[in-house]
Protein backbone atom coordinates (compact mmCIF):
# COMPACT_ATOMS: atom_id res chain seq x y z
CA UNK A 1 0.00 0.00 0.00
CA UNK A 2 1.74 3.68 -0.60
CA UNK A 3 2.26 5.77 2.24
CA UNK A 4 -0.02 8.50 2.92
CA UNK A 5 0.43 11.98 1.73
CA UNK A 6 1.65 14.22 4.12
CA UNK A 7 -0.66 16.25 5.75
CA UNK A 8 -2.03 19.22 3.64
CA UNK A 9 -1.97 22.82 5.19
CA UNK A 10 -4.95 23.49 7.37
CA UNK A 11 -7.97 23.40 5.19
CA UNK A 12 -9.21 26.95 5.98
CA UNK A 13 -5.91 28.21 4.28
CA UNK A 14 -6.48 26.20 1.23
CA UNK A 15 -10.37 27.50 1.24
CA UNK A 16 -9.05 30.95 1.02
CA UNK A 17 -6.34 30.33 -1.26
CA UNK A 18 -8.87 29.06 -4.31
CA UNK A 19 -11.22 31.56 -3.03
CA UNK A 20 -8.07 33.82 -3.81
CA UNK A 21 -7.16 32.09 -6.79
CA UNK A 22 -10.96 32.35 -8.93
CA UNK A 23 -11.61 35.98 -7.95
CA UNK A 24 -8.76 36.26 -10.64
CA UNK A 25 -11.24 34.64 -13.43
CA UNK A 26 -14.29 36.61 -14.99
CA UNK A 27 -17.27 35.67 -13.91
CA UNK A 28 -17.87 33.75 -17.20
CA UNK A 29 -14.47 31.63 -16.81
CA UNK A 30 -15.81 30.49 -13.44
CA UNK A 31 -19.44 30.06 -13.99
CA UNK A 32 -18.18 27.28 -16.93
CA UNK A 33 -16.02 25.81 -14.67
CA UNK A 34 -18.40 25.32 -12.17
CA UNK A 35 -20.73 23.98 -14.81
CA UNK A 36 -17.88 21.19 -16.66
CA UNK A 37 -16.28 20.17 -13.20
CA UNK A 38 -20.42 19.87 -10.58
CA UNK A 39 -22.45 18.96 -13.64
CA UNK A 40 -20.13 17.24 -16.11
CA UNK A 41 -21.61 19.15 -19.28
CA UNK A 42 -19.19 18.78 -22.55
CA UNK A 43 -17.98 21.67 -24.41
CA UNK A 44 -21.43 21.65 -26.63
CA UNK A 45 -23.62 21.27 -23.74
CA UNK A 46 -21.90 24.13 -22.48
CA UNK A 47 -22.75 26.07 -25.11
CA UNK A 48 -26.46 25.52 -25.22
CA UNK A 49 -26.20 25.77 -21.56
CA UNK A 50 -24.93 29.31 -21.73
CA UNK A 51 -26.17 30.21 -25.05
CA UNK A 52 -22.83 31.03 -26.28
CA UNK A 53 -20.69 30.22 -29.47
CA UNK A 54 -18.75 26.72 -28.89
CA UNK A 55 -15.52 28.47 -29.56
CA UNK A 56 -16.05 31.04 -26.85
CA UNK A 57 -16.85 28.18 -24.86
CA UNK A 58 -13.86 26.12 -24.99
CA UNK A 59 -11.35 29.42 -25.03
CA UNK A 60 -13.64 31.11 -21.88
CA UNK A 61 -12.87 27.34 -20.01
CA UNK A 62 -8.99 26.64 -21.23
CA UNK A 63 -8.00 30.08 -20.14
CA UNK A 64 -10.21 30.16 -17.15
CA UNK A 65 -8.20 26.85 -15.77
CA UNK A 66 -4.96 27.76 -16.92
CA UNK A 67 -5.98 31.28 -14.92
CA UNK A 68 -6.60 29.11 -11.76
CA UNK A 69 -3.41 27.08 -12.31
CA UNK A 70 -1.46 29.99 -12.44
CA UNK A 71 -3.07 31.67 -9.43
CA UNK A 72 -2.51 28.50 -7.12
CA UNK A 73 1.12 28.22 -8.19
CA UNK A 74 2.83 25.26 -9.04
CA UNK A 75 1.79 22.30 -6.31
CA UNK B 1 4.17 15.04 -31.62
CA UNK B 2 5.31 18.39 -30.48
CA UNK B 3 4.27 19.62 -27.28
CA UNK B 4 0.31 19.59 -26.67
CA UNK B 5 0.36 22.72 -25.13
CA UNK B 6 -3.35 23.62 -26.21
CA UNK B 7 -4.95 20.57 -25.30
CA UNK B 8 -3.50 20.25 -22.15
CA UNK B 9 -6.43 21.95 -20.43
CA UNK B 10 -9.54 20.37 -22.32
CA UNK B 11 -7.09 17.35 -21.50
CA UNK B 12 -7.23 17.84 -17.47
CA UNK B 13 -11.00 18.58 -17.67
CA UNK B 14 -11.78 15.35 -19.29
CA UNK B 15 -13.24 17.70 -22.27
CA UNK B 16 -11.28 15.69 -25.18
CA UNK B 17 -12.59 13.46 -27.47
CA UNK B 18 -11.09 9.64 -27.43
CA UNK B 19 -8.45 10.27 -31.03
CA UNK B 20 -7.08 13.86 -29.09
CA UNK B 21 -7.32 12.10 -25.27
CA UNK B 22 -4.63 8.82 -26.88
CA UNK B 23 -2.59 11.46 -28.92
CA UNK B 24 -2.51 13.50 -25.48
CA UNK B 25 -2.11 10.49 -23.58
CA UNK B 26 1.07 8.98 -25.63
CA UNK B 27 2.32 11.95 -25.70
CA UNK B 28 2.28 12.23 -21.66
CA UNK B 29 4.00 8.77 -21.36
CA UNK B 30 7.52 10.44 -21.98
CA UNK B 31 7.22 13.80 -21.28
CA UNK B 32 7.45 14.45 -17.77
CA UNK B 33 7.11 18.58 -18.72
CA UNK B 34 3.57 18.27 -19.91
CA UNK B 35 2.66 15.65 -17.44
CA UNK B 36 3.70 18.02 -14.49
CA UNK B 37 1.20 20.59 -16.36
CA UNK B 38 -1.56 17.81 -16.54
CA UNK B 39 -1.04 17.37 -12.44
CA UNK B 40 -1.22 21.17 -12.34
CA UNK B 41 -4.01 21.70 -14.23
CA UNK B 42 -6.22 18.76 -12.84
CA UNK B 43 -5.32 20.44 -9.18
CA UNK B 44 -6.23 23.24 -10.00
CA UNK B 45 -9.15 22.02 -11.17
CA UNK B 46 -9.94 19.87 -8.58
CA UNK B 47 -9.60 22.66 -5.94
CA UNK B 48 -12.61 24.39 -7.37
CA UNK B 49 -15.04 22.36 -4.05
CA UNK B 50 -12.70 23.69 -1.80
CA UNK B 51 -14.27 27.65 -2.88
CA UNK B 52 -17.62 26.52 -1.60
CA UNK B 53 -19.26 28.09 1.14
CA UNK B 54 -22.51 29.74 2.17
CA UNK B 55 -22.57 32.92 3.46
CA UNK B 56 -22.10 33.36 6.95
CA UNK B 57 -25.79 35.04 7.28
CA UNK B 58 -27.30 32.39 5.72
CA UNK B 59 -25.14 29.50 7.63
CA UNK B 60 -26.97 30.42 10.53
CA UNK B 61 -30.16 29.95 9.20
CA UNK B 62 -29.74 26.77 7.28
CA UNK B 63 -27.85 25.20 10.26
CA UNK B 64 -30.86 23.16 11.03
CA UNK B 65 -32.06 22.21 7.80
CA UNK B 66 -28.35 21.17 7.10
CA UNK B 67 -28.40 18.82 9.67
CA UNK B 68 -31.70 17.85 9.44
CA UNK B 69 -31.07 16.77 5.84
CA UNK B 70 -27.65 15.74 6.62
CA UNK B 71 -28.93 13.37 9.12
CA UNK B 72 -31.77 12.14 6.72
CA UNK B 73 -29.21 11.27 4.25
CA UNK B 74 -26.47 10.12 6.81
CA UNK B 75 -29.52 7.37 7.82
CA UNK B 76 -31.20 6.33 4.58
CA UNK B 77 -27.81 5.93 2.41
CA UNK B 78 -25.18 3.98 4.03
CA UNK B 79 -22.78 4.13 0.88
CA UNK B 80 -23.32 4.77 -2.60
CA UNK B 81 -21.83 6.12 -5.64
CA UNK B 82 -23.41 9.10 -7.49
CA UNK B 83 -23.49 8.92 -11.43
CA UNK B 84 -21.16 10.79 -13.42
CA UNK B 85 -22.76 14.01 -14.66
CA UNK B 86 -25.58 14.10 -12.10
CA UNK B 87 -23.13 15.72 -9.26
CA UNK B 88 -25.52 19.14 -8.49
CA UNK B 89 -26.34 17.22 -6.14
CA UNK B 90 -22.55 16.82 -5.41
CA UNK B 91 -22.30 20.19 -5.02
CA UNK B 92 -24.99 20.91 -2.45
CA UNK B 93 -23.95 18.02 -0.42
CA UNK B 94 -20.32 19.00 -0.60
CA UNK B 95 -21.49 22.67 0.79
CA UNK B 96 -22.95 20.90 3.05
CA UNK B 97 -20.47 19.31 4.70
CA UNK B 98 -17.62 22.13 4.30
CA UNK B 99 -20.33 24.09 6.36
CA UNK B 100 -19.48 21.70 9.42
CA UNK B 101 -16.84 22.79 11.80
CA UNK B 102 -14.62 20.14 11.04
CA UNK B 103 -14.71 19.11 8.00
CA UNK B 104 -11.11 18.78 5.96
CA UNK B 105 -10.23 18.33 2.37
CA UNK B 106 -7.21 15.57 1.93
CA UNK B 107 -5.43 15.60 -1.64
CA UNK B 108 -4.79 12.02 -2.85
CA UNK B 109 -1.75 11.20 -4.13
CA UNK B 110 -0.17 7.61 -5.53
CA UNK B 111 3.41 6.60 -4.05
CA UNK B 112 4.75 8.45 -6.94
CA UNK B 113 3.37 11.29 -5.67
CA UNK B 114 0.83 11.51 -8.50
CA UNK B 115 -2.51 13.62 -7.71
CA UNK B 116 -5.29 11.24 -7.58
CA UNK B 117 -8.01 13.54 -6.77
CA UNK B 118 -9.34 14.67 -2.80
CA UNK B 119 -11.21 13.18 -0.36
CA UNK B 120 -13.98 15.65 1.80
CA UNK B 121 -13.56 14.45 4.96
CA UNK B 122 -16.41 15.39 7.10
CA UNK B 123 -15.94 14.98 11.08
CA UNK B 124 -19.01 13.08 11.39
CA UNK B 125 -17.50 10.45 9.31
CA UNK B 126 -18.59 10.64 5.73
CA UNK B 127 -16.13 11.37 3.08
CA UNK B 128 -16.81 11.86 -1.04
CA UNK B 129 -14.10 11.15 -2.80
CA UNK B 130 -13.35 13.31 -5.69
CA UNK B 131 -10.97 11.40 -8.65
CA UNK B 132 -9.37 13.62 -11.15
CA UNK B 133 -9.86 10.42 -14.36
CA UNK B 134 -12.57 8.17 -14.67
CA UNK B 135 -11.27 4.38 -14.11
CA UNK B 136 -10.25 2.55 -17.57
CA UNK B 137 -12.42 0.77 -19.38
CA UNK B 138 -13.71 -2.25 -17.28
CA UNK B 139 -12.02 -1.09 -13.88
CA UNK B 140 -13.52 0.90 -10.87
CA UNK B 141 -12.61 2.83 -8.07
CA UNK B 142 -13.27 1.02 -4.62
CA UNK B 143 -12.64 2.82 -1.67
CA UNK B 144 -11.79 1.20 1.64
CA UNK B 145 -11.70 1.83 5.22
CA UNK B 146 -8.14 0.80 6.97
CA UNK B 147 -8.39 -0.69 10.13
CA UNK B 148 -5.72 -2.73 12.04
CA UNK B 149 -7.71 -5.87 10.88
CA UNK B 150 -7.36 -5.30 7.36
CA UNK B 151 -9.32 -3.16 4.73
CA UNK B 152 -13.06 -3.02 4.50
CA UNK B 153 -14.77 -2.43 1.16
CA UNK B 154 -16.77 0.80 1.36
CA UNK B 155 -18.39 0.99 -2.34
CA UNK B 156 -16.95 1.01 -5.73
CA UNK B 157 -17.84 3.71 -8.84
CA UNK B 158 -17.58 3.50 -12.08
CA UNK B 159 -17.26 7.09 -12.00
CA UNK B 160 -15.36 9.95 -10.68
CA UNK B 161 -16.99 10.29 -7.27
CA UNK B 162 -17.28 8.03 -4.61
CA UNK B 163 -19.42 8.58 -0.98
CA UNK B 164 -19.06 6.53 1.50
CA UNK B 165 -19.05 6.57 5.76
CA UNK B 166 -16.29 6.18 7.22
CA UNK B 167 -16.44 5.87 10.77
CA UNK B 168 -13.98 3.84 13.07
CA UNK B 169 -11.09 3.86 10.24
CA UNK B 170 -7.68 4.81 10.76
CA UNK B 171 -7.39 6.05 6.94
CA UNK B 172 -9.64 5.68 3.81
CA UNK B 173 -8.01 4.47 0.61
CA UNK B 174 -8.67 3.81 -2.96
CA UNK B 175 -7.96 1.60 -5.39
CA UNK B 176 -8.63 0.01 -9.04
CA UNK B 177 -10.17 -3.07 -9.49
CA UNK B 178 -11.70 -5.02 -11.60
CA UNK B 179 -15.39 -4.07 -12.78
CA UNK B 180 -17.81 -5.33 -9.68
CA UNK B 181 -15.23 -4.84 -7.15
CA UNK B 182 -12.81 -7.04 -5.50
CA UNK B 183 -12.78 -8.55 -1.60
CA UNK B 184 -9.54 -6.68 -1.09
CA UNK B 185 -7.39 -4.25 -2.68
CA UNK B 186 -6.00 -5.77 -6.01
CA UNK B 187 -4.10 -2.47 -7.35
CA UNK B 188 -4.12 0.03 -4.12
CA UNK B 189 -3.45 3.89 -5.41
CA UNK B 190 -3.41 5.97 -2.60
CA UNK B 191 -5.10 6.63 1.01
CA UNK B 192 -5.41 9.30 3.45
CA UNK B 193 -5.02 9.43 7.48
CA UNK B 194 -8.67 10.08 9.34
Amino acid sequence: MPHAAPADPPPLDDRLRVRRALSSLDPLERRLLEAAFYQGLTHRELAETFNLPLGTVKSKLRRGLIKLRRALGEP
Amino acid sequence: MKHPHELLPDYAMGLLDDDARERVESHLAHCPACSGEVRALQEAYYALPLALDVPASSRRRSRGLVLLVAAVAAGLLLWFAIPAYRQLQLEARILALLAEPGTRVETLRAADGRFLGRVVVASRGEAVFLLAAPPPPGQVYQAWGHTEAGPVSLGVTGGRILRVRVSGFQAVGVSLEPSGGSPRPTHPLGRVPL
